[in-house]
């Protein structure tokens, strides 16, 4: 692999992944037969139903069984068995530069986005990918073929936060551009307008796709631990702001508690998975962990 | 309100510290570029205020802590109309203590330094917590032990403790200025002085000017006499050469007195007299002796080497053992030169000018060795001899001196010389007043009488002898000097000193009618002797009265011995000796009684080698030993001054008359010193803003702490 493939790919991560794989929780429309079933009916490999025949309907669909023994008229229905189109919407606004420890919050992300992307691509799902700050900077049009996945990691390891972000609207410009359900997967500080974030989640539950939003933060946001007289230095071009950090600490954990909160009551509202993802913590854990309790949970 | 320590108050400037510090601070920013600023901007606002609040609050007791801290220790008090100061309980003391001979006197049990000391360790027990003393010692000098007021009261409790008696006299006002001012400097005069002293008039004769002092200072004095009281007591008070020299191996004699200081006569008083320390070889008894009396009475004793003699004069112990021995240092002489410089000598020896005081020096055959030696030589020979190898020289009828040999006898008499002056015929008077200048005791003004009409004449004093030269005829047993006829002499008018190495002139000898007949005068080390008229009998018949004999041996002991003043010194004094070249920079040991020996090296002094010691606190013998091959040694004796023997108390009224609320305190082991310290004008306030300063500490700390939790 290419050194940023070695860079965004963890072997470790991988390995942990393809044991668990990442299952649609709910029914997705694919092109080709995988592991998830289709919400169309027609030509089927697994029997679904009986409807009564109108006519125009393919006859070869008749179930010829149910008409020599009740004289009706019955059309069989299979479920197709098809594959999932995961969007992965990433954030690429300056906010996500930030990082404490060795990697900063989009470093984290972006290996997360590369191990996702693999693990659906590994599975026979399509995948897409978006990276976004106030609109999308660099797209990846869905793919079910492994060999873009280097065109992924490209896009991925080339691009450099220097905007501001605007999740709501690129979670709307994505719901009016996905045409067929899928899985939409957000990974974002979430530092935008919650209102407006919340519609755009919102607009693409609507459209039948499933959200899974990981909401990425540094372990310093979260405990803010910080001492002395510090002047920050707003990210995203905040006015800058001096203070005494450890005077401050308590309300500003609760602040961000505040926030989590409500984004994750928001994402649980709408049946969103929420996973919240510490940078401090190794990515592999996170992952196993979310795709353990997805297992688990049925989602 | 007033402030002890007022300059403590120049501490406040240190509030100036945490100000600086907190914009320091302010000043020292971390810079940090930061995501989540939303989260960061929110509770900024909604705790700015807070934030403000409380780092201005703490700025402020910050603040506040320094000024209390600094008006505490600047010390504040408050004084009242009446002049006293009235508040909190820490005081600022100064104990002085006598330690004056006359402080050792005893009823048998303990002396009064002794309860000194414990009266003196009573007000530190008494003093309130908090309190500071200084302690300082005195006799007729002030010695601070604890020069600055000490908060570590046990330390001046062991100085106290450690403190012992010197043979010095007393005078309170060297301690009562040392005390003061140090009340001045470290209380602003608002403390309080005790002076522990056994109170006898004679430590207070400056009783005037030290009242001036305590009005200005404003400080209270309490002066505490520990007692016992007047007790019996007898004293050598004089110890004196009788004899005119102290030749070696022949018997010296020794005047001594001895004083009843006590209140009751004293009946058969035993003196004794020993030479170095061997038991005593001569006494005498005084049948009585009433109180406030003295008598002299003469022993003998016999030094048998030439050499330096430690004579001890001693009366049988008794309540005060300061003053019951005395001891001087006599140094015996093998031989005593003396050159006779004759102005005219004469076809025969008997016709020359130095006939008869040669005879009278050395009274025995020219071929019997006799300790005088005395040498006739010319005025014309007189530039080849080396005065320095005679104990004295006489000049006889000199008519008059060059320039050289003015200079000569300058520098001989000023190392230690003597030198006797007699006028004659050929004596120009106008010319010795000029050449001698201030070395003559008295100008030689114009010539009385006529030496050869024999019709008129002086006679010399025939009562009041008080001059040690002239004091044997104070006995009419010895012969009397009146019966003289003096024909003719010169005027003596004595002549005031001018320089700090010349002595006043004193008259030795006067006629009859009052004009000084011998004047002597001191000069550097050596003596000066004048006579108005001659040494023969071209102007008188002294020579041919058997007075004349003793009266010039006495004349030339006045001359011998002054070398050897400087052998005694009072307690207190500095010894000076001459040293040898080769003495410089060697080591000087010194040596009294049982105490260990004291070192110091032959320094120079104004370009002459010279021994300096001036530890002489005690009385007694100091042995000095100079570390050459082989050893030098010599002794000097420091005597007591007999005035500290007078016990006679100043009254309480008169020592209330020192300042304001002078309190008289005879301590006795029933008194309670806690008494002497009420009044409390040395009550201070500063506790109270130490008790402030330390709840704005805590205060602070606990808001420090508080602030700091995180919000």
């Amino acid at each position: 692999m290419a050194s940023y493939e070695n860079r965004l790919l963890d072997p470790v991560v991988i390995q942990r992944a393809e044991m668990l794989g990442l299952n649609a929780r709910q029914i997705v429309e694919g092109y080709m037969a995988g592991a998830h079933k289709s919400p169309l009916r027609g030509m089927a490999i697994e029997f679904a139903q009986h409807r009564e025949y109108s006519p125009g309907d393919d006859l070869r669909h008749l179930d010829y069984k149910v008409l020599g023994r009740t004289d009706r008229y019955y059309i069989k229905q299979y479920e197709q068995e098809t594959n999932f189109v995961a969007h992965i919407l990433l954030d690429g606004s300056e906010s996500m530069q930030y990082g404490s420890g060795k990697l900063t919050k989009f470093e984290y992300a972006r290996q997360m986005a590369a191990t996702l992307a693999y693990l659906i691509l590994l599975q026979r799902d399509a995948v897409a990918l978006s990276v976004f700050d106030s609109a999308a900077r660099e797209r990846q049009p869905r793919t079910d073929s492994m060999g873009k996945l280097h065109d992924i990691l490209m896009k991925l390891s080339a691009f450099d936060p220097t905007e501001q972000t605007d999740v709501g609207r690129m979670l709307h410009d994505l719901a009016v551009e996905m045409k067929k359900k899928g899985i939409v997967i957000l990974i974002s500080d979430l530092f935008d307008d919650e209102e407006k974030m919340l519609q755009g989640i919102q607009h693409l539950l609507f459209g039948g796709h499933e959200v899974l939003v990981f909401h990425v933060m540094d372990h310093a946001e979260i405990e803010f631990p910080f001492t002395g007289s510090v002047e920050f230095i707003g990210l995203e071009r905040e006015a800058r702001l001096t203070t005494q950090p450890q005077a401050l600490r308590k309300s500003y954990c609760a602040e961000v508690k505040a926030f989590r909160d409500r984004v994750r009551l928001a994402c649980e509202r709408n049946r969103c998975h929420y996973v919240f993802v510490d940078t401090s913590q190794p990515w592999s854990e996170v992952l196993s962990g979310y795709l353990a309790s997805r297992q688990h949970t049925g989602y | 309100m007033t402030f002890l320590n007022p300059w403590l108050l120049a501490g406040m400037a240190a509030i100036g510290a945490p100000i600086l510090i907190h914009m320091l601070m302010k000043m020292r920013v971390k810079r940090m570029k930061w995501a989540a600023m939303r989260f960061l901007q929110v509770v900024t606002q909604r705790n700015e205020r807070r934030l403000r609040v409380e780092d201005w609050l703490l700025l402020a007791l910050r603040c506040l802590l320094l000024i209390l801290l600094a008006i505490a220790l600047a010390r504040p008090a408050f004084r009242s109309a009446g002049g006293m100061m009235v508040g909190g309980g820490a005081r600022t003391v100064v104990i002085a203590l006598d330690n004056s001979y006359s402080m050792g006197l005893t009823d048998g049990g303990a002396s009064r330094f002794d309860n000194g000391r414990k009266a003196a360790e009573e007000i530190l027990d008494a003093l309130p917590t908090g309190s500071q003393a200084a302690f300082l010692l005195f006799s007729d000098v002030a010695r601070p032990v604890v020069a600055e007021p000490a908060v570590d009261l046990n330390l001046v409790k062991k100085m106290i403790g450690d403190s012992a008696l010197t043979d010095r006299g007393s005078n309170v006002h060297p301690a009562l200025s040392a005390a003061l001012d140090i009340l001045k400097r470290h209380a602003s005069g608002q403390g309080q002085v005790f002076l522990i002293t056994d109170g006898q008039a004679t430590g207070w004769k400056e009783l005037g000017a030290m009242r001036g002092e305590a009005a200005q200072s404003g400080s209270r004095i309490t002066i505490v006499e520990p007692g016992p009281g007047e007790q019996p007591d007898l004293g050598v008070s004089a110890l004196e050469m009788g004899s005119a020299m102290a030749p070696a191996g022949s018997a010296a004699r020794f005047s001594v007195e001895a004083t009843n200081y006590g209140k009751a006569e004293a009946r058969n008083v035993t003196i004794s007299l020993s030479i170095d320390g061997e038991p005593p070889g001569d006494q005498a008894v005084i049948e009585s002796l009433p109180a406030g009396e003295s008598r002299r009475v003469s022993l003998f004793g016999r030094l048998k080497t030439a050499g330096f003699h430690a004579v001890t004069a001693q009366l049988p112990p008794d309540h005060l053992a300061a003053d019951d021995r005395r001891t001087m240092i006599v140094r015996a002489m093998d031989e005593v030169r003396v050159l006779l410089v004759a102005g005219d000598m004469g076809a025969t020896p008997r016709e020359g000018d130095a006939f008869f005081l040669r005879r009278a020096l050395a009274p025995v055959a020219d071929d019997e060795n006799f300790f005088i030696k005395p040498r006739v030589v010319s005025v014309a020979d007189l530039g080849g001899i080396k005065l320095a190898d005679y104990h004295a020289v006489a000049l006889l009828d000199v008519p008059q001196l060059d320039q050289q040999r003015v200079a000569e006898l300058d520098k001989y008499v000023r190392d230690g010389g003597g030198l006797m002056i007699f006028p004659g015929d050929k004596t120009d008077p106008a010319s010795f007043d000029q050449a001698l200048g201030g070395m003559l005791p008295a100008t030689m003004g114009a010539p009385w009488g006529d030496s050869a009409g024999k019709g008129k004449f002086r006679t010399l004093q025939a009562a009041d002898y008080t001059h040690p030269v002239v004091s044997i005829w104070q006995d009419p047993a010895s012969g009397t000097l009146s019966t003289a006829r003096f024909y003719k002499g010169i005027t003596l008018q004595p002549l005031p000193a001018s320089g700090p190495d010349e002595g006043q002139p004193v008259t030795i000898l006067k006629y009859q009618d009052g004009a000084p007949a011998i004047v002597e005068r001191t000069w550097g080390r050596g003596r000066v002797i004048e006579f108005s008229s001659t040494a023969n009998a071209a102007w008188n018949d002294l020579p041919a009265h058997p007075a004349f004999v003793p009266l010039m041996q006495r004349v030339l002991g006045r001359l011998v011995t002054r070398r050897d003043d400087a052998l005694n010194i009072p307690v207190g004094g500095v010894f000076t000796w001459p040293a040898q070249p080769d003495w410089l920079y060697k080591e000087m040991t010194v040596k009294h009684g049982a105490a260990a020996p004291e070192s110091s090296k032959v320094v120079l002094v104004n370009g002459a080698p010279e021994l300096q010691y001036g530890d002489t606190d005690l009385s007694g013998v100091y042995d000095v030993s100079i570390d050459t091959q082989p050893p030098v040694k010599l002794s000097f004796a420091a005597q007591s001054d007999p005035e500290e023997s007078k016990l006679d108390p100043i009254s309480d009224a008169d020592l209330k008359t020192l300042a304001q609320g002078t309190q008289v305190i005879h301590w006795g082991p029933e008194t309670s010193m806690r008494q002497a310290l009420g009044g409390g004008n040395s009550r201070e306030f500063w506790s109270v803003f130490a008790a402030l300063a330390l709840a704005v500490a805590c205060c602070e700390m606990f808001l420090a702490g508080r602030f700091s939790a995180s919000k």
